[in-house]
């Protein structure tokens, strides 16, 4: 999964218009953050990448881009 | 994770009960919002559950079951060597509820009776532990019953409120030449004891006026520390690290895999963590029965519960292979394959306040 293919995910599962999210999108802000998105972003991460980040580390998220580090040995051309 | 192979044995029959008293989701659309009880519901899958009424409790639940059950297996209270009582929700503090039970059927007084504190994996471990004990001495025949009454979840919590179901089982464990093996895997990880709990009330926390009053949290819901406690992200994360991971030992220790199960009945959590959890481990849908809509969470009720409303028809009359996998509070978690039915299987009995003891004080 690339960058955009994550962040375009993560505009499906917050239900907000596509192409507007950036990685300084701030989480509960612009993008709908709750309970029921956090386990539904769990689920996608699982699905896509075959692990499931930890709930204490998508806590310490603010933005977009802090998910993408959390998610990053997922992510082709990032680093673990 | 502990393993276990246990021959000689059968499930003779199942039942369950739930109050006659039904609540829907919409009765929160004034508090909660239409469009948050909408979510809640497309998450959890549950349209409706049965609520107990005032003072009945999870016991007058599987009373009625057994009484069913015995009914119509035609199994006289004396042929009944123990009782099982599995819940987390007691009549009192103290006696244990399988006494007062062995009281309410009229069992022997020679009979064995105990109760076993668990929740969502509980009706593995009760299968688990009546096979054992016929297994490894004189017993014959042996009454498990489990269940919750849900009363000690706050109506003011997303995370709870809409969620659970109340219900009783009962099943009917025996001694039998003609039988499949029983494999069982169980496993335990109390590093996730605060992601499910009641905080107040036992003896480590007492309970006082301050844990019995309902305070907001970061999210807005409304609970007291006497109320359950759910952290759904962690239990999320709990199921997707042990949940296949039991599956596959198991169907390994048995040698089975997924093409010889006909069906694989888990603990009724939600629908949308059991659909992941059966996209990721390639289980096809009607292989996966749900009965959450119905009934909502009924905790260690919830697997009788799902093989009477889905295969009440097949299991009374052929073989079928099962797996039943049991997960949650603890955490703690079981699972257990073998050929079921055909058995006694009546369909799930309605219990109004008459059902409630009326010896209780």
């Amino acid at each position: 999964m690339t960058k955009q293919d994550f962040i375009e995910k993560l505009e499906e599962l917050t239900e907000a218009e596509s192409g507007t999210f950036t990685e300084k999108t701030v989480l509960g802000e612009s993008a709908r953050w709750d309970s029921l998105i956090i386990v539904g972003f769990m689920a996608m991460v699982d699905e896509a990448m075959g692990f499931a980040p930890s709930p204490k580390d998508i806590a310490k998220c603010e933005t977009v881009g802090d998910l993408l580090k959390i998610v990053s040995s997922g992510i082709k051309g990032e680093k673990a | 994770m502990s393993l276990s192979r246990i021959s000689g044995i059968r499930i003779a029959g199942v039942a369950a009960a739930v109050p006659d008293s039904v609540r829907y989701p919409s009765e929160w659309n004034g508090y909660f919002g239409a469009d948050v009880v909408a979510e809640i519901v497309k998450n959890t899958g549950v349209q409706k559950r049965y609520i107990s009424l005032p003072k009945m409790c999870c016991s007058d639940l599987c009373v009625a079951a057994a009484k069913r059950l015995m009914e119509e297996g035609n199994w006289t209270p004396g042929s009944i060597d123990a009782v099982i009582f599995l819940s987390q929700n007691p009549d009192y503090r103290l006696p244990c509820t399988a006494a007062l039970i062995q009281r309410r059927l009229e069992l022997p007084t020679e009979c064995a009776a105990f109760d076993i504190n668990l929740g969502c994996s509980g009706y593995v471990y009760g299968l688990w532990l009546a096979c054992s004990l016929i297994a490894g001495g004189g017993m014959k025949r042996i009454l498990f019953l489990s269940g919750d009454a849900s009363r000690k979840s706050s109506s003011e919590d997303r995370a709870v409120g809409l969620l659970f179901g109340d219900a009783g089982s009962a099943t009917i464990i025996e001694r039998s030449e003609e039988s499949d093996t029983f494999t069982f895997v169980m496993g335990t990880d109390g590093r996730g004891a605060n992601n499910l709990i009641i905080p107040a009330g036992g003896a480590r926390n007492p309970s006082d006026e301050s844990t019995r009053l309902r305070r907001p949290d970061d999210q807005g819901n409304l609970r007291s520390q006497e109320e359950v406690y759910m952290n759904g992200a962690e239990i999320f994360a709990f199921t997707l690290k042990e949940v296949p991971r039991m599956i596959e030992r198991v169907l390994a220790a048995s040698e089975k895999t997924i093409g010889n199960i006909d069906s694989v009945i888990l603990h009724q959590a939600n629908k949308f963590m059991l659909e992941h959890l059966a996209k990721r481990m390639k289980i096809p849908a009607e292989k996966l029965p749900l009965s959450l809509g119905e009934y909502g969470n009924t905790s260690s009720a919830s697997i009788p519960v799902t093989m009477i409303h889905c295969l009440r028809e097949q299991l009374r009359s052929r073989r079928m292979e099962l797996l039943l996998g049991g997960f949650g509070v603890g955490y703690s978690w079981g699972a257990v394959t073998c050929a079921f039915g055909p058995m006694v299987m009546p369909e799930v009995a309605l219990v109004g306040a008459d059902g409630i003891d009326q010896e209780a004080l």
